[in-house]
């Protein structure tokens, strides 16, 4: 097991006078799954971005897998992007972009050979139960579906970190349900995963430990 | 991936007409150039010796008329290489653009003789051989005007080329301009790859790839238009102004060599090339900023 996150006494200020995040202290190790809680505005997305080098802490240092982010170059961050799949709460599909495109993306970006690409695509697609919508477009797609290709394109790259911002936000109970078994088989496949949610019953029914923030603190319970 | 439909016409468009006209001058310079030193060649140590009253008998042997006089001195003298003399039809053709043919008739014309020399010109030396022989001939070496013309031949091909260097910058900018419109349309997108990992280098690729079907196919056929326009010009000015423009069909071709051929052959291609670097610093400088 290994030190995948590190977060030293770690603000987050829009404002100079009140911090949304204060002296955060969170250690995330490999093959691990997280939970992130709190009330809508809490900073649950704010401490995601920290963690995929989209913001940066207004004071505190942050670690991502050893190395200290406070002055990366570009092509640093990156490389630790690269590392990282992200599930966004929106979806973030492109639109004119075919599913099969859009989930062949991180692997284009990691410089997969064509055939690579070929195979693992429709196998994972297949996985999250879209294969026969491979050359669909997202907008002709379903809520549900739109959250699933976004997972499928967040994992497809085989990343060591999953970071879910409220995967389940936008779908029924029974596809939150679901999408969670899908974390759950990623989990055991190797990835490390955060998700981020303010479903208090997919927590108590997912057992696993909780970084809950409250009043710009985080606790993990 | 990155939806510009509307700059990328505007930019087909644009390249298309810049690179038709970048060949176009090319072209002109280059024949400018070729022609004006083939030119040159022909005129170079060559002097035009004006005969006047040239059936007159010659001051010097009154069994000989001045022209047969000055003809036998040319012959004999060190340094020349052919002597053509230009009789009166000749003579008339040069005149007959400048002066009416009731004028013509009226005057008396001066037989001239074109001396081409194997050295370069010593004005001076023939001036005294031939000039001291027989009063009134006159020695014309084209200094005067030659030298106008090239430093005029000169200018107008810096211009060609300045010109030339003017559309490939302004196209260069037309490009760098619709880049700058594409990431502007397109920043979620470009944002998106940027956290999937995707840097500066992964996306300037993906402009490359954009921006090459663009201009690929408008630099090849504006070059194409150019010379296909330039040849059909040459077939024109040669049918319709033979005097100006002796010469036939094929001789647009026959102007330039090989490599100058070649060379605007390349101009396309060397545009594509340039092109390319463009986007890729403009992408990563453009991307560098907005972050």
């Amino acid at each position: 097991m290994t030190r995948m996150i590190r977060f030293q006494e770690v603000d987050v200020c829009y404002t100079p006078d009140k911090p949304v995040l204060s002296k955060i202290n969170l250690k995330i190790d490999s093959d691990s799954f997280h939970f992130l809680t709190g009330t809508s505005g809490a900073g649950k997305s704010s401490l995601l971005k920290m963690m995929y080098l989209a913001l940066k802490p207004s004071k505190g240092h942050i670690e991502m897998f050893g190395r200290d982010t406070a002055n990366l170059k570009m092509f640093e961050v990156s490389n630790i992007r690269k590392r990282i799949g992200i599930v966004f709460q929106d979806f973030r599909l492109i639109q004119n972009l075919s599913i099969r495109e859009n989930v062949a993306l991180p692997l284009r970006i990691h410089g997969a050979k064509a055939k690579i690409i070929q195979r693992h695509v429709p196998e994972l697609l297949d996985w999250v139960g879209l294969g026969d919508h491979l050359d669909s477009f997202p907008v002709s797609l379903s809520g549900g579906e739109q959250q699933r290709v976004a997972i499928a394109r967040a994992v497809i790259a085989r990343p060591s970190l999953l970071l879910a911002d409220e995967p389940t936000g936008n779908v029924d109970d029974k596809i939150a349900e679901r999408l969670m078994y899908l974390f759950e088989e990623l989990y055991r496949a190797g990835t490390s995963i955060v998700v981020a949610t303010h479903n208090k019953d997919l927590i108590n029914e997912f057992d696993y430990p909780v970084f809950h923030i409250t009043e710009g603190n985080l606790i993990l319970q | 991936m990155l939806k510009n439909k509307a700059a990328n016409i505007f930019l087909a468009w644009i390249i298309l007409s810049m690179i038709y006209l970048a060949v176009v001058t090319l072209t002109g310079v280059l024949i400018s150039n070729s022609s004006s030193k083939e030119w040159l060649e022909s005129v170079d140590n060559v002097v035009t010796v004006q005969v006047s009253d040239p059936n007159a008998k010659s001051e010097v042997d009154v069994a000989s008329t001045r022209l047969e006089t000055i003809v036998k001195k040319l012959r004999i003298t060190a340094g020349i290489n052919k002597i053509e003399i230009f009789d009166e039809e000749q003579t008339l053709g040069l005149l007959n653009s400048w002066l009416s043919q009731d004028i013509l008739n009226d005057i008396n014309l001066p037989t001239l003789i074109e001396v081409k020399l194997n050295k370069p010109i010593n004005k001076e030396q023939i001036s005294q051989t031939i000039g001291s022989l027989i009063p009134g001939v006159s020695i014309d070496d084209h200094s005067r005007w030659k030298q106008k013309l090239m430093f005029l031949i000169d200018i107008i091909e810096n211009l060609g080329w300045i010109i030339f260097i003017l559309i490939l910058i302004v196209c260069l900018a037309s490009i760098i301009f619709a880049i700058a419109m594409n990431i502007a349309n397109n920043g979620e997108v470009i944002n998106l790859i940027d956290l999937m990992g995707g840097g500066s280098s992964f996306i300037a690729e993906i402009f490359q790839k954009q921006i090459l079907l663009v201009i690929g196919p408008s630099a090849l056929i504006g070059s194409l238009i150019a010379i296909v326009t330039l040849f059909i010009l040459n077939d024109y000015l040669v049918t319709t102004l033979p005097d100006i423009f002796p010469g036939s069909i094929s001789s647009l071709g026959e102007a330039l060599n090989f490599w100058e051929w070649s060379l605007i052959a390349s101009t396309p291609l060397v545009f594509i090339f340039l092109s390319l670097i463009t986007v890729w610093v403009a992408v990563v400088v453009l991307l560098g900023k907005l972050k």
